[in-house]
């Protein structure tokens, strides 16, 4: 039985602007289990960093919670002081940014800045921290670490200083490591060498990861489940098969059909832009841009309706008195892959 | 970075070569007598003076003797005062104009950056506000009306420290803070600038999301970032300092450089002017490659690039 | 959930297709587009303390320079040795001390108008020859306005001039150039205005003159960064690969993008003549009698401040204002052409 680490239920939260009431998160829940990588995926402006970023604390000044809990251990994270938070971050919840160019203190020296959360939290010694700072560099694989450990950000290179990045957050062997899209600014080839990185990391030090990303390619190889994001809220929750091969909503078909695959001649692209978030649509969110709608999806928010014991959909489609519709033949194909995996695990 | 040297060092040298040909043909096309009484002189003495001061040889060796004795800091006699060598004059004052420059600008700065970090901290609250206005203020009120203010209410009226004079160190109080004004106001707007950018970068970010407090992310992340370009303003504030110690030092009496460049020019005493744009633009010809090296030394992406 | 939901009934009909309309609509951007030029007027415009500055320089040019039909050179040469150094007196506020034509002396207040027939009121009192002080004032505040105005003007000429060609032409041209203004700026400021004054003698144009040879460095710098990255944008690479000419190019590409600099370049450099002329004019060696600036009027101020403080308050305000007006208006500009940097 896995252990459920973190409980966000009904999560709201609103942005104070000089045009008004931005509801940029508008009832999220989900959860995440030990040892798990749950994924995060979504258009910009969907929401997924702001509901990370409530995970940590680092909400920007003008947001309010509007409802909600976030359950670490039992506690509810939105309900606490300052100080606890300093407490819980880089220490049991950390965090790594999307550009590695500009996380790190230009004037500081590299171990300076991995050593630093372990002096804080754990109360260790300028040389005990320094000396796990260099275990650190090593395990995320920076060659000559001895030496380099006295260097500066601007003498490594972006994928490097990522691995740095990541050594930072994992030093105090946090329980919850937030991604917010790490490899976005990287070279392809690099990409993948730090996605290998953190999966090996990810066991030994076990911890949860929570993935943010737009990339679908990368979620099909780091994910344990996946969450989809739209406006705001989450469309469809299911594991990395269900979602890759049983895809329900309209918005995920769409995610994925816009994949290039081998076999693609044309790609596929979903017209369109997501809702103005001042004046959040009634229904469905994705109604406007969504091919299959009904009528209904432009009056009532559809609930989640159950595909599997993992796998939920908001979406009318699944309703039992909805029509049958044909997905686009990307998504048959893979509905019949799907049906393929399912009879093979019955034997 | 020895190259780099080099380079600068042999610009510094252009420059001053430059400005020593330049001042001194300027100054020989000069109408005037350097003779306070020429109109009474017989041509006799008018000759025997010529040949004193070397006026009499053609203009081309005047300036290379000039020039050479430029380099070793003799810039002949003075005009005003007919017996004295215009280095003299110069050296005699160079202690009160450096102590006060030098008082002026630790004060201006040090304040500065307070003022300014405490604003950036601030930011949008009236304390920010404030922080500006005083600012704004202390840049556009010139230091030379500020002196005279000062020097009525605070010294006359008030009493609090000495009207005029150099020597005591209650004298220097207000000349000090007369000319630390500019300066002031400039690190504070600039330390504020710099301070609010650094707080909003990603690094400062990634600090908080180490558990830092605000107070430990500015202490050890944003302060260094904000000062370290601070240092190349100090070229433009030794020139501020120039410009303004010629009217506080007038204004407070005080014996300095900048107090005989004002009587030299008023009366037409040339050597006395040559030698003092000599001795500022060799002061901040050095400055500004002290600053340049120490920038380079404290910025770590400088430090260890070339 | 929304709670408008309860109204809804699910009916057979609620699961009817609907058909898409065209994307264009869902693409559709709400909101009116606004040029360049509207966006900085609008962050312009929020900025209050820069508004108002923008006002108060507008009011005191127009009083400065509408005033030259009657306030001139040969008004002010007149002098009245009856009316010398009389403080301010404004009809109707005999209550007011400061404005009343009362000065403190010994510490009584006594009218220092006994003996001047009744009547005669001077807004901001006499100087030491009689003359009005207010006059004076606007005059001295048009003489500074234009010595400042038109340095800076030659300023700008000199230094977009020199930064654009150093930009575009690049190279060696670009080097020597930048060697050229590396020396210049090795000189002090100061020295550079002293010694044109020195040798074209004080006065009105020797000082603009002084000021705009000494000034130029700054803009030629910064437009010169701004030509070399503009030079690289794709836009400009674009119009020379359809074989516009250098000057077009330079007049429909690389002038809109510097306007911006040149215009917060200028409304600096403006503040900054005042305040030089100004200096130098107290010190002695920039503007003097019988032409009056406000550095002059500070100047003789100083000499009666013992007594006579207002001879040197008044003229000191209407400098301060300016400068503080220039200098917020700067900032403003600079805040709405550039809010990158803004909170």
């Amino acid at each position: 039985m896995a252990n459920r680490i973190l409980d966000v239920k009904n999560l709201k939260i609103d942005f104070h602007t000089y045009a008004g009431e931005v509801k940029a998160i508008r009832d999220v829940s989900f959860h995440l289990d030990e040892g798990e990588t749950l994924a995060i995926v979504g258009e910009s402006g969907s929401g997924k960093s702001v509901t990370t970023r409530s995970i940590i604390g680092l909400l920007a000044k003008n947001s309010q919670i509007m409802g909600g809990q976030i359950l670490f251990h039992g506690k509810d994270l939105l309900k606490i002081s300052e100080k606890e938070w300093q407490q819980i971050r880089g220490n049991q919840i950390a965090m790594i940014f999307q550009d590695p160019m500009t996380s790190l203190d230009p004037t500081m020296k590299i171990g300076q800045q991995i050593a630093e959360p372990l002096i804080k939290h754990k109360g260790a010694s300028k040389k005990e921290a320094w000396a796990k700072a260099l275990e650190m560099m090593k395990a995320v694989g920076i060659p000559n670490a001895e030496e380099r450990i006295n260097q500066y950000p601007h003498q490594f290179s972006g994928g490097m200083r990522q691995r740095i990045v990541i050594a930072i957050a994992l030093i105090c062997e946090p329980e919850i490591l937030l991604a917010d899209e790490p490899t976005t600014a990287l070279d392809v080839t690099v990409q993948a060498e730090i996605l290998d990185l953190m999966k090996d990391l990810q066991k030994r030090v076990k911890t949860s990861i929570i993935f943010i990303t737009h990339d679908l390619g990368v979620v099909a190889g780091m994910a344990d489940r996946v969450n989809v994001m739209y406006a705001g809220e989450f469309l469809e929750k299911g594991t990395v098969d269900e979602i890759f091969y049983n895809p329900q909503h309209p918005y995920t078909w769409g995610l994925i059909n816009s994949m290039p695959t081998l076999t693609s001649e044309k790609l596929e692209s979903i017209p369109g832009t997501p809702p103005d978030l001042l004046d959040p649509p009634k229904g469905d969110p994705f109604a406007p841009r969504n091919k299959y709608a009904m009528k209904i999806d432009a009056q009532m928010k559809p609930p989640f309706f159950k595909v599997s014991e993992t796998h939920q959909a908001a979406t009318w489609l699944l309703h039992p008195d909805a029509p049958k519709v044909t997905p686009p033949d990307e998504i048959v194909r893979r509905w019949e892959h799907y049906k393929e995996l399912q009879a093979a695990d019955k034997d | 970075m020895a190259k780099y040297l080099l380079k600068r060092i042999f610009y510094m040298i252009l420059t001053l070569f430059l400005v020593a040909t330049i001042t001194f043909f300027l100054m020989k096309m000069m109408p005037g007598s350097p003779y306070a009484n020429e109109a009474k002189m017989t041509a006799t003495q008018k000759a025997i003076m010529n040949k004193q001061y070397g006026l009499d040889k053609p203009v081309i060796e005047q300036y290379i003797t000039y020039l050479a004795g430029a380099a070793h800091g003799d810039f002949g006699i003075s005009f005003q005062y007919s017996n004295q060598p215009v280095s003299s004059l110069i050296g005699a004052r160079l202690g009160a104009s450096a102590q006060l420059g030098l008082q002026a600008l630790v004060v201006g700065v040090i304040l500065g950056i307070i003022i300014g970090s405490i604003a950036a901290m601030n930011q949008g609250t009236w304390i920010d506000s404030t922080a500006t206005i005083v600012s704004i203020i202390g840049k556009s009120v010139p230091n030379f009306v500020l002196a005279v203010l000062l020097q009525y209410y605070i010294g006359l009226k008030l009493g609090w420290f000495p009207i005029a004079g150099w020597g005591e160190a209650a004298q220097t109080i207000m000349p000090t803070i007369a000319l630390s004004v500019g300066p002031l106001a400039e690190t504070a707007r600039f330390i504020r600038t710099e301070m609010v950018d650094t707080l909003s970068s990603d690094y400062v970010e990634l600090g908080k999301a180490k558990g830092l407090s605000r107070i430990e992310v500015i202490r050890k992340h944003t302060l260094r970032n904000s000062m370290i370009p601070l240092v190349t303003l100090i070229g433009p504030y030794a020139v501020a300092l120039m410009t303004g110690s010629m009217v506080i030092e007038n204004i407070f009496n005080i014996p300095g450089i900048g107090e005989q460049f004002t009587k030299s020019i008023l009366t037409n005493d040339y050597p006395t002017i040559m030698g003092v744009s000599m001795v500022y633009c060799f002061g901040l010809v050095v400055i500004l490659l002290l600053t340049d090296i120490v920038y380079s030394l404290i910025d770590p992406r400088i430090r260890l690039t070339d | 959930m929304d709670q408008d939901a309860s109204n809804v009934k699910i009916t057979p009909e609620s699961f009817e297709h609907v058909e898409k309309g065209d994307t264009q609509s869902a693409e559709h951007i709400s909101g009116p587009s606004l040029s360049f030029m509207q966006n900085v007027w609008i962050r312009f415009k929020s900025n209050k303390a820069a508004m108002i500055s923008a006002v108060i320089i507008i009011v005191m040019v127009v009083i400065a320079f509408g005033s030259s039909f009657w306030i001139n050179n040969s008004s002010l040469v007149k002098s009245a040795p009856q009316y010398a150094n009389l403080p301010a007196k404004w009809k109707g506020f005999d209550w007011l001390n400061g404005l009343n034509g009362k000065i403190k002396q010994n510490g009584v207040w006594t009218d220092a108008y006994a003996s001047v027939p009744a009547g005669k009121y001077f807004v901001a009192g006499t100087d030491y020859l009689g003359r009005s002080l207010a006059q004076r004032i606007i005059y001295g505040t048009k003489i500074s306005l234009i010595v400042a105005v038109v340095a800076a003007f030659f300023d700008l000429a000199i230094g977009i001039t020199y930064g654009i060609i150093s930009g575009w032409k690049g190279g060696m041209t670009d080097n020597i150039m930048q060697r050229i203004i590396e020396i210049i700026s090795s000189i002090p400021t100061l020295v550079i205005v002293v010694l044109m004054l020195v040798v074209l003698k004080p006065g009105i144009t020797s000082i603009i003159l002084a000021l705009a040879i000494s000034s130029w460095t700054t803009m030629a710098r910064q437009i010169r960064a701004e030509t070399l990255s503009l030079k690289n944008e794709e836009y400009v690479l674009a119009a020379r690969s359809l074989g516009e000419s250098t000057f077009k190019i330079a007049t429909k590409h690389l002038i809109p993008n510097l306007s911006s600099i040149i215009i917060i370049q200028t409304m600096y450099t403006i503040p900054s003549a005042i305040f030089f002329e100004a200096f130098l004019s107290f010190i002695g060696i920039g503007i003097s009698a019988p032409e009056t600036s406000l550095g002059v009027l500070l100047n003789e101020g100083q000499k009666n401040f013992q007594f006579l403080p207002y001879q040197m308050w008044y003229p000191a305000a209407v400098l301060c204002v300016l400068m503080i007006a220039f200098n917020l208006l700067g900032d403003g500009l600079r805040d709405a052409f550039d809010p990158k940097g803004q909170r």
